[in-house]
């Protein structure tokens, strides 16, 4: 924050023409900080590195952002510029000049000192290399006293401008940002939040952000950031976990002051307290299992904030259960729980209970992870061939190609040629020398050709689709008038048939097969195909669909050991 | 004028410029017993019969998807308004895009398209709208702009904002008036896995730059099976963490499980409804099997199954001539007498006796037979009541299914095992093995109701019913009272849902020649039942002795028993039985899956096979004498039938359909009598391809080119031979006649001016006639003899004719891709296709 700090009071004082904020984690965050350190101070634009992704949508946005103009609707949505200002380096320059000093006679002032806050210059970089080496040298090229100030996750080193091209900045590190920083981000939030809303007045419940309860939400940040600081030390993320969780986390302390005021006579004002360290200490101990949860669920995004605490809210029963009084109106089934786990906690020592107590926390939290993912397994959406092309798939991608013979191939007998790979152990007792060979699981799928992975299926469907086979076996009565008398024939006619090659097409528009040629070469070599990253090409996935198909997939596989 | 060459045209459409004759006859064939304007009439009535069945399975559509259609809507359109109270305020470190990610795996377009029709403005980005950020972001803005019909106000030049700048849609949207400002803006992603995650990741990265002064809303319409939020979702496969934290997801996932493909189907054609709704054409056994087969093994989705019904339906008006009774017995499009008309015309003769035969089969008094023959209202009269006849029938074994299946789940809601896990274990239908389509375990059932009288197949299926039929009889037997009384409520309710109209319809059904033990009178069942119940209520009321309330209990639980298994074993009476059955059911009548389905690799081998079955094939089909019902004409459509797997079944046999195998079994002896046809006559291509597969892995072009140049030469001397026989003939009869009568169709079509006997052209489907030796010397003779007088260029002529038809034929099998080229060896191909099943 201290560097910061020294950003923000360098610009104010003497402003360099060039700084390069370097923040490998939670750059949103400090741009948002410098930002808001920088209003009032200095006119200044934030340009976003994404938004701005043409030349004249960069140009548009700093002008207009420096001379604080709102194109209208009305008027066709004009730029400040009265001249063509953003075709190209040159007309910008200019154009930024006369803002400069239509802005010095506004402000009757001789020297304006204006600042550029560039968020994410990697990608101006990739979208307009040819615009950084100019934008650092701004105050040079105008003559005026322009900072660029470039916040960025990646080092200078990484994008600038060959030759020199570009001056050197002044370089400022950002710190990880420690718990204090969080900390502080979070409380500050929270005052901004209770000071500027006017819910204190509205209703007998109070808001969560009620100022009263600014030392709560300090406590309970506290032991949310001790959580989650392993994991993520974002302030942003952190800030949306409690987002998430405390209102839920102080409801009951709510539900608890409007029971009272409820109960109370007329007249009798009731007044809003800080919840007591105990009443505390309890909600913690209820609440924690939860903030781990949070964490899993909310950092990879796999729910919304909003849903999340929906779907976690607290029941009175397991409330009265962890001794959080909901009030002095009890309920009555309450009470007798709560007697229970006091006749427990008398009967035993504290730390069972507490491991029980988790169990069922951890019951709670599968059943509400599992309906959060509400997963459709593949086999449910999936058709059975569509099915059995993925797992061919699998298959394709793993094995090597010269395994297929001895997986799949068949002796004219028409028994099975299938030889078990080599043991693990053998490969222990003999290490081979040379680098290490990683499993194929560990480097991803490997492409395949269309051809392969159709021998494979029609290999699969074969020896486990017992419809094929049933058809088999009723030859002469096969209802489509086709005779198939060489075993394998009829298989070989199943997996040619267009419904099949719609299917490869399906999953390759839904990405669960990816083709690594491009579609329009139709000579030459065929096309090839992998499977798609995620669900695809995991082996529990494929398991499961291969277990619902009757397939022993372990055996199929080919360097099994590393299948574990 | 047409320009293959221009590059913007993506297709290019060739007229057909040739023989107007040659057109004609590869056309859909006369059906024989037609009546004048049969065609018409079964047109007509197909399209009447398919719209209603259409009618009625997206009738079904809307209903099983409106209340998500209608909650996922409300959510959308709530997006923006402030939580209700219960819900505390979120704040959160920066604004989220509300995104609906719609998980629509069955890739139904219905779903996405009526929640759309429902919002407003809605913008609809396709993948190929966003190549790139510029015109993505062009793409949203625009469409707003036009959806408002505001978009000439802006006059996109250098001194204002760019058109693909969100400062735009921001300036457009503050200046809308507060009582016109759309609350939303909703913008639309179809296909959204085939778009560019890069694109993407950037445009929403902008969007919510701006939420939530602009009230944004992202639809994804996807199409993977998992669920939008699970962690192996495209979603969070693909696109950062960084971006997915710009969005609120909220998953929807539409139900388009194999389970809403049953319901459609039962509800369709197994369910009553009223007679409003009620389809024209009942699906037989065969081809519901089918439909479920493709259903599991392809594509489950309710546009993949009207696919297949539709086919049905065609094939069903378009292959029997009788179909076209379906139309012209409703009654609110023809009256009787312009019925009698029809029939009365001297046009329709035959195909009045066809139907006076196949009336005449299925009575068993003789004089009604000559009166049918003579006078047309009675024949109207017997029409009429076998179509009654039919669907008292088809309604009977839906009643049994539906008593059946209200059995089985009264039990499992009693805690029982019911009727069995092929029943469907009431809840949740979990996958048993032992049965062939463990999904649609209930179609199944019905299926094996159809079934029950067809002993021909060998189905493991077939017996199923009767077993069931047994088993219904045990369980119903051991009903406790309690339950008994609660069933006979179920039971009640079941054969007072028949929605009126069809009450009466079973006691029609046999006209009362069938005898009295057939026929189902419902309104009497109704009475009797409730006649028991009000004796279980009484004794249960009585409360009189213990013994005497179980005997009596005892006697209706017997009583109930019986009359459960007679009724079953009445209502599922064949449907075949029925006169004129095929009219309005296709029986056991095979779905044509290789239009919809076909194996290509197996058609392409064995057209260049056996490319003489394929052509010849229409040629007997198209052949106007054969029209008649004669034995060529049948042998003619067996050919068909087995070479090109079509499965064209023979339609000109009434009555029960003619089994199965002896088809093949004439189809089989004929096929195998029949000789190797000669090399020579086949086409360029397939002689290559012949050639082809007696090579080697790796194939000499030159050597093949040799072996290509014998056969021609055989081919040429073939037809020298051949001509020198027709001058012989014209020798005979006289000159006068046209020499190039025996070139093929082929050739005439072409136009080639060249008329020259020497066949130097393909001779495709020759009907081979066996040379006599005597005009082949004769022919050996010519060909020295012409030789020398020829062109004097003529062996080089011949060279580079061979030569051109050598590499057309080469280029032929390369876009087949036969064959594979490397650069190991020169003027060498490989061969990609191996050890094929002659």
């Amino acid at each position: 924050m201290n560097s910061l700090n020294q950003v923000v009071s360098l610009l104010e004082l003497s402003p360099p023409p060039f700084i390069f904020i370097n923040a490998p984690i939670a750059s949103n965050f400090i741009v948002q900080s410098l930002l808001s350190a920088l209003q009032e101070k200095i006119r200044f634009v934030h340009i976003d590195g994404i938004s701005c992704f043409t030349p004249r949508l960069l140009y548009d946005t700093i002008l207009n952002g420096l001379s604080q103009h709102t194109p209208s609707w009305d008027d066709g949505c004009r730029n400040w510029s009265e001249e063509t200002a953003n075709d190209s380096m040159d007309s910008f320059l200019h154009a930024l000049k006369s803002l400069h000093a239509s802005l010095c006679s506004e402000t009757r002032v001789d020297k304006l000192p204006l600042a550029l806050v560039i968020d994410k210059p990697e990608r101006v970089k990739e979208r307009m290399p040819d615009l950084l080496a100019p934008l650092t040298r701004l105050a040079e090229l105008t003559q005026l006293d322009v900072s660029v100030v470039l916040v960025s996750e990646v080092r200078w080193e990484d994008i600038r401008p060959p030759l020199g091209a570009a001056i050197d900045p002044y370089y400022v590190d950002i710190p990880v940002p420690t718990k204090e920083v969080i900390i502080d981000h979070l409380v500050k939030v929270y005052s901004e939040y209770s000071q500027n809303s006017d819910i204190a007045s509205t209703s007998t419940t109070p808001s969560p952000y009620d100022p009263i309860l600014l030392q709560t939400y300090t406590d309970f940040i506290h032991i949310l950031v001790d959580v989650c600081f392993l994991y993520t030390n974002d302030p942003h993320e952190i800030q949306y976990i409690s987002s998430a969780r405390w209102p839920g986390f102080i409801k009951p302390v709510l539900d608890a002051h409007r029971m009272n005021v409820e109960a109370a006579e007329d007249g009798d004002e009731v007044e809003f307290e800080r919840p007591s360290t105990e009443v505390l200490l309890r909600l913690t101990r209820h609440f924690k299992p939860s903030l781990s949860l949070a964490l899993e669920q909310l950092y990879p995004r796999l729910t919304n904030a909003a849903d999340w605490a929906r779907a976690n809210e607290s029941d009175a029963a397991s409330l009265a259960k962890d001794g959080i009084i909901l009030g002095d109106v009890e309920m009555d089934d309450a009470e007798e729980e709560e007697n229970t786990v006091n006749d427990m906690l008398l009967s035993s020592p504290t730390r069972p209970r507490i491991s029980k107590r988790i169990q069922e926390q951890k019951i709670a939290q599968d059943l509400s992870s599992s309906d959060l993912k509400d997963t459709l397994p593949l086999s449910a959406s999936l058709p059975r061939l569509s099915q059995f092309i993925l797992i061919a798939a699998y298959i394709a991608s793993m094995n090597p190609p010269k395994s297929d013979l001895r997986l799949f191939g068949r002796a004219a007998d028409d028994k099975k040629r299938r030889r078990r790979p080599v043991k693990r152990q053998m490969a222990n007792a003999k290490p081979k020398s040379g680098p290490a060979k990683i499993p194929q699981r560990f480097l991803g799928p490997s492409p395949f050709p269309l051809e392969r992975l159709i021998a494979i299926l029609g290999s699969l469907v074969e020896e486990n689709d017992p419809i094929a086979s049933e058809i088999n076996k009723a030859t002469s009565l096969a209802p489509d008038g086709l005779d198939f008398r060489i075993p394998g024939e009829r298989t070989d006619y199943e997996v040619t048939r267009v419904g099949v090659y719609a299917s490869i097409a399906q999953l390759t528009s839904l990405r669960l097969l990816v083709r690594t040629t491009s579609v329009d070469k139709l000579d030459g070599l065929s096309a090839m195909f992998k499977c798609g990253s995620g669900a695809p090409s995991s082996y529990e996935v494929i398991l499961d669909l291969a277990r619902g198909l009757d397939v022993s997939l372990p055996d199929l596989i080919w360097d099994n050991a590393a299948m574990g | 004028m047409v320009h293959l060459d221009d590059a913007n045209e993506t297709v290019v459409f060739l007229p057909y410029s040739g023989d107007q004759q040659h057109l004609s006859k590869t056309s859909a064939p006369e059906l024989p017993f037609n009546l004048p304007n049969g065609t018409a009439l079964r047109w007509d009535a197909y399209k009447a019969a398919w719209n209603k069945c259409l009618g009625r399975i997206q009738a079904l559509m809307h209903q099983l998807y409106a209340p998500i259609v209608a909650d996922t809507v409300e959510k959308i359109e709530l997006a923006y308004s402030p939580t209700n109270d219960g819900d505390p305020p979120m704040v959160l470190p920066h604004a989220e895009i509300p995104t609906f990610a719609v998980a629509n795996s069955g890739s139904d377009a219905y779903f996405i398209s009526s929640i759309a029709s429902r919002l407003h403005p809605v913008v609809h980005l396709y993948p190929s709208d966003c190549p790139n950020l510029t015109t993505a972001m062009k793409s949203i803005i625009n469409g707003f702009l036009a959806a408002s019909k505001s978009a000439s106000n802006l006059k996109s030049s250098a001194k204002t904002l760019a058109a693909y700048d969100i400062g735009v849609l921001l300036a457009w949207f503050i200046a809308q008036k507060p009582n016109t400002k759309p609350r939303n803006l909703i913008v639309l992603l179809h296909d959204f896995e085939q778009f560019d995650p890069g694109v993407v990741q950037d445009m929403f990265h902008i969007c919510s730059q701006h939420v939530p002064t602009l009230p944004l809303i992202l639809i994804l319409s996807l199409s993977s099976p998992q669920s939008p939020l699970s962690p192996q979702s495209y979603l969070h496969v693909t696109y950062p963490r960084a971006t997915l934290k710009l969005l609120r997801i909220q998953s929807v996932v539409v139900p388009t499980s194999p389970k809403i493909l049953e319901d459609v189907v039962i509800d369709t054609f197994v369910n009553f409804s009223d007679t409003s709704g009620e389809v024209e054409l009942f699906l037989g056994p065969t081809l519901l099997e089918y439909v479920t087969e493709y259903a599991t093994r392809f594509n489950h989705s309710v546009s993949a199954l009207l696919n297949v019904l539709q086919l049905a339906y065609l094939k069903h008006f378009l292959t029997n001539p009788l179909t076209s009774l379906v139309h012209l017995m409703l009654r609110d499009q023809y009256t009787d007498s312009e019925l009698q008309n029809i029939l009365q015309d001297p046009t329709s003769v035959y195909f009045r006796n066809v139907l006076v035969q196949r009336l005449a089969l299925s009575r068993i008094e003789h004089n009604a037979n000559s009166d049918l023959e003579s006078s047309t209202p009675a024949l109207i009269r017997a029409l009429r009541s076998a179509h009654t006849q039919f669907r008292a029938r088809s309604h009977a074994i839906r009643l049994a299914y539906s008593l059946l299946q209200g059995l089985h789940e009264f039990l499992v809601e009693k805690g029982y095992k019911g009727l069995g896990s092929h029943w469907g274990s009431g809840t949740s239908t979990t996958s048993t093995l032992s049965s062939k389509y463990p999904q649609y375990s209930r179609l199944q059932n019905f299926i094996n109701l159809l079934q029950l009288h067809t002993r021909t197949r060998a189905n493991p299926h077939s017996k199923q019913s009767e077993k069931d039929f047994a088993y219904s009889h045990t369980l119903v037997r051991k009903l406790k009272p309690d339950e008994l009384r609660a069933y006979l409520n179920v039971l009640i309710a079941t054969l007072e849902g028949v929605p009126n109209g069809l009450e009466d319809i079973f006691t029609v059904g046999e006209d009362g020649d069938g005898g009295d033990d057939k026929s189902f009178d419902l309104p009497g069942a109704v009475r009797m039942l409730k006649g028991w119940r009000a004796e279980v209520d009484g004794a249960h009321e009585a409360g009189s002795e213990d013994g005497d309330r179980a005997k009596q209990f005892k006697a209706i639980n017997e009583n109930l028993a019986e009359w459960m298994y007679d009724c079953l074993r009445i209502l599922t009476q064949p449907i075949e039985d029925t006169p004129l059955w095929d009219i309005w059911y296709t029986g056991a009548e095979v779905f044509p899956s290789e239009t919809i389905n076909p194996s290509i690799r197996a058609s392409i081998i064995a057209g260049l096979l056996r490319p003489e079955e394929f052509a010849a094939s229409t040629e007997v089909v198209a052949d106007p004498q054969g029209s008649h019902g004669d034995s060529g004409k049948k042998n003619g459509l067996i050919r068909t039938r087995s070479h090109t797997h079509t499965s064209e079944r023979n339609l000109v046999e009434p009555g029960p359909s003619l089994p199965n195998h002896q088809l093949n079994d004439s189809s089989d002896s004929e096929e195998t009598g029949e000789d190797e046809v000669p090399l020579h006559t086949l086409p360029d291509t397939s002689i290559l391809f012949h050639r082809y597969l007696e090579s080697g892995k790796i194939i000499n072009v030159y050597d093949w080119f040799e072996s290509f140049h014998a056969v021609l030469n055989v081919q040429r001397r073939e037809a020298i031979t051949r001509s020198a026989k027709e001058r012989e003939r014209d020798r005979i009869k006289g000159k006068g006649k046209e020499v190039s009568r025996n070139t093929s169709p082929e050739k005439k079509g072409k136009g080639t001016g060249k008329k020259s006997s020497r066949g130097k052209g393909k001779v495709k489907g020759t009907t081979d006639e066996g040379a006599d030796a005597d005009v082949n010397m004769d022919a050996q003779k010519e060909l020295r003899k012409e030789q020398p007088d020829s062109n004097p260029d003529s062996d080089e002529t011949q060279q580079i004719l061979v030569q051109a038809r050598f590499i057309r034929a080469l280029h032929e099998l390369d876009f087949l891709g036969l064959i594979k080229h490397t650069r190991r060896k020169p003027d060498h191909v490989l061969r990609t296709l191996f050890e094929v099943g002659d």
